[in-house]
């Protein structure tokens, strides 16, 4: 058992941690939100249909409708402030909060800290923000950059029309076995090239058009400190991602340390469409990563 | 050092076999009852097959080595790097009464250890049925009737047979498979495909 002064310590680092953030947000410009914490059942199934539903923790309310308690910050988000945002204007805001899902052992809430950036904006500054905090962690963070929309796309196309979602597992394991048991040799042979993770940016020249070359060259160019590979077969649990999608893994977690990437594409579905990019860091690997 | 959970049981030592063949650890390396073994390149521990996969996810060990079938039913949140093509077996529905037909327009009783690879299988089907989850001797389930069919893998065949069941058709392939946990993929690629390299040039 630690000892009390331990606790002590530890709760002193978190406070810091937590009021250095704010700082840093702040100082950038970010609003400060709270995310709502109910969303109609309802509304979120439609607009994640592949959202696995057992997932979710629900609740009835007063109007007798079934309400999902915050089970993504993202979606909460845009459903309260990308209506309220008018042409031509952008919007900063950073959270500090927790999400709710649960598995077969109970309700997992998850403590996390995140910004979100709608309207117009250059990129590279939102990549230095997430330098700056992950280059705080006393471990070096591995970022993983992916590029969801290229695999949708094919896969939409028609490629995995019969057996999509054994294509999808395939591709989400990276196993070349279950794509060959699940493709033809074209596809095999089209899909294969995906799974592969690249350590150098100009390896995946050929599986990517110029301006996602581009974007991902970009990416590269605003973390020059992180140790930074390339996945395309990256296929988040939400399908709102339409360009770069992002995660930071650090040795000794199991799960990554950040997720997030830019979802221009959903922004429609909110009344307008806009740029927009938002990330989330996992609150509890930083208070152990991070000496303030 | 690189940390591969290893099943016990048949598939385990067909695993450590390979593991021996491809020079991963010492030819006269003998396990006796140990649970856990440093080997100067490998951490080994020995865990009952259904739990490779926890012990994977939940980053206790890089790599490990799994049947694919625990594999499409957990569909956990892990890489699948290489077929061993050892355990190798098959995915199949199977029936009392050779002539019992399973696909027809009333909901058909389905017994099986396999729920998520069972209503993925009959869902494409379009077939409506009614699911009992069973852990083992699956086989009888049609022969007391509580189900006109079963979902499960079989190698040969021989205990279908045994009990009167014939294979009505088959699924799927089922083999071992090398799997890495996702967040020590990324961080040691180099390391842990050079261990599957290493591997699959054993693999027959």
């Amino acid at each position: 058992m630690p000892a009390l002064t331990q606790i002590i310590g530890f709760e002193k680092n978190k406070q810091q941690v937590k009021q250095t953030l704010m700082h840093l947000f702040e100082q950038a410009s970010f609003l400060y939100v709270e995310p709502a914490l109910f969303i109609p059942t309802a509304t979120f199934t439609k607009k994640h249909p592949s959202f696995d539903q057992p997932e979710i923790i629900q609740t009835s309310l007063r109007d007798g409708l079934m309400y999902a308690i915050r089970p993504d910050i993202t979606t909460i988000l845009m459903q309260q402030w990308l209506p309220l945002i008018a042409d031509q204007e952008q919007l900063r805001v950073y959270y500090m909060s927790n999400h709710y899902r649960q598995n077969q052992h109970g309700v997992v809430l998850t403590n996390e800290c995140g910004f979100e950036v709608y309207g117009t904006f250059a990129l590279a500054n939102q990549l230095s923000m997430i330098e700056t905090i992950l280059n705080a962690c006393q471990k070096p963070v591995t970022l993983v950059v992916g590029f969801p929309s290229i695999l949708n796309r094919l896969l939409d196309q028609g490629m995995g029309e019969d057996n999509l979602n054994a294509l999808r597992y395939a591709i989400k394991t990276k196993s070349l076995k279950e794509l060959a048991l699940n493709t033809n040799a074209t596809t095999y042979q089209t899909l294969s090239a995906y799974l592969t993770v690249y350590d150098s940016l100009p390896a995946i020249q050929g599986l990517v058009d110029a301006a996602t070359y581009a974007t991902l060259a970009a990416v590269q160019a605003a973390c020059p400190n992180l140790t930074i590979k390339y996945d395309l077969s990256l296929l988040p649990d939400f399908d709102y991602y339409s360009g770069i999608y992002l995660k930071g893994y650090m040795q000794g977690y199991q799960s990554p340390i950040l997720l997030g990437g830019s979802y221009d594409d959903r922004t429609n579905h909110y009344g307008q469409p806009m740029q927009a990019f938002g990330v989330s860091i996992n609150m509890d690997m930083l208070y152990q990563e991070v000496q303030p | 050092m690189i940390t591969l959970a290893i099943p016990t049981g048949r598939l385990g030592d067909q695993a450590l076999s390979l593991l021996k063949k491809a020079k991963l650890i010492a030819e006269h390396l003998t396990i006796q009852r140990q649970l856990m073994i440093e080997t100067p390149t490998l951490r080994l521990l020995f865990v009952k097959p259904s739990d490779v996969i926890t012990y994977v996810v939940s980053s206790q060990a890089d790599l490990g080595i799994v049947g694919s079938d625990l594999m499409l039913e957990a569909q956990p949140s892990v890489f699948d790097l290489l077929d061993l093509n050892i355990g190798v077996c098959k995915m199949v529905v199977a029936g009392y009464h050779p002539s019992s037909v399973h696909r027809r327009q009333d909901t058909l009783k389905v017994a099986s250890k396999y729920p998520q690879i069972t209503k993925a299988y009959y869902q494409r089907h379009h077939q409506p049925i009614q699911f009992t989850y069973l852990k083992g001797s699956v086989e009888l389930a049609p022969l007391i009737a509580l189900s006109d069919v079963i979902v499960d893998i079989t190698e040969t065949g021989k205990t279908l047979q045994d009990n009167g069941l014939s294979i009505l058709d088959t699924i799927m392939p089922i083999s071992a498979r090398l799997i890495a946990n996702e967040a020590a993929y990324f961080l040691q690629t180099k390391t842990l495909l050079a261990i599957k390299d290493q591997l699959a040039k054993e693999v027959v």
